[in-house]
């Protein structure tokens, strides 16, 4: 008849292991850059900075030349507009539903 | 050589000759500025109020290199960029600074001649432009918004009542 092993037995080794309460994980986000390359900080650096030159020469010449954004507020306002006429038009009329609901709602709570 | 990475300053009194002779000691346009006004306290607001000035007098923009303000204070509406924590401040710009060596030393002076031609051209000619061009989206933006709203208002209308 075999020996029963004592179960803690074959832990031995693996006991610290799985007693060992689990240490949380740092977040290394913050860190990140600090691990970086300063070349490759630098050559986004230099990226960066070609933008800003491009946005400022070549497309800052278009925004001045042809600018949409009159134009897009212009039709944005009119929309507004357009809605809101939409929307007085249908609480204003004197026998409209939602005239008869807040009548009705009034004089429950007035009354 | 100044690498573009955050120079911090901590300003210690809401004295507005005091934080003037504090900003004073900065290079603006030449890497990014954190301030951090957090001991100041219940006079962050005074204190913000004196570093709108003093920047908007010194022409400081935030192009190549914004400032930005550490601040607990939630009652600002002016243009300042504000962080509550040092932690929310972009990582694009942290990074410590150590000796270059060739390659990189390179591409520093590349960076430096693009930060002189940026600096030469943006004040005089197209800040004022990229400023409209801001502002009008800034616009836009709030018209779509109310656009939005009233279309919401309709939509509700419409679903209680019918179309």
């Amino acid at each position: 008849m075999a020996n029963k092993k004592d179960p803690n037995e074959s832990m031995i080794g693996f006991k610290d292991f799985i007693q060992k309460p689990q240490q949380k994980v740092k977040s290394s986000d913050r860190s990140l850059p600090q691990n970086f390359d300063l070349l490759t900080l630098l050559e986004r650096e230099e990226k960066r900075l070609s933008l800003i030159k491009e946005l400022i020469e070549d497309k800052a010449h278009m925004i001045e030349k042809y600018s949409q954004s009159e134009k897009i507020i212009q039709e944005e306002k009119i929309k507004s507009q357009a809605l809101k006429h939409k929307v007085f038009q249908r609480i204003g009329i004197k026998n409209s539903e939602f005239m008869q609901n807040l009548t009705h709602m009034m004089e429950e709570f007035f009354s | 050589m100044t690498l573009p990475n955050y120079k911090f300053l901590n300003i210690n009194s809401e004295d507005q000759g005091m934080i003037t002779a504090q900003l004073n000691q900065l290079y603006y346009g030449e890497c990014p500025i954190v301030l951090n006004i957090l001991p100041l306290d219940d006079k962050q607001e005074e204190a913000l109020s004196y570093i709108e000035e003093y920047l908007s007098g010194k022409q400081v923009y935030s192009l190549p290199y914004p400032v930005y303000i550490i601040s607990s204070t939630k009652h600002y509406y002016g243009h300042l960029n504000i962080v509550s924590h040092q932690d929310l401040l972009p990582n694009f710009f942290d990074f410590k600074s150590r000796q270059l060596n060739n390659k990189e030393e390179l591409i520093y002076n590349r960076i430096q001649l693009k930060l002189k031609n940026i600096r030469n051209i943006l004040p005089k000619t197209y800040l004022p432009i990229l400023k409209k061009y801001t502002n009008d989206h800034k616009e836009i933006y709030e018209l779509y918004h109310e656009q939005k709203f009233w279309d919401d208002v309709l939509s509700e209308i419409e679903g209680i009542h019918g179309k």
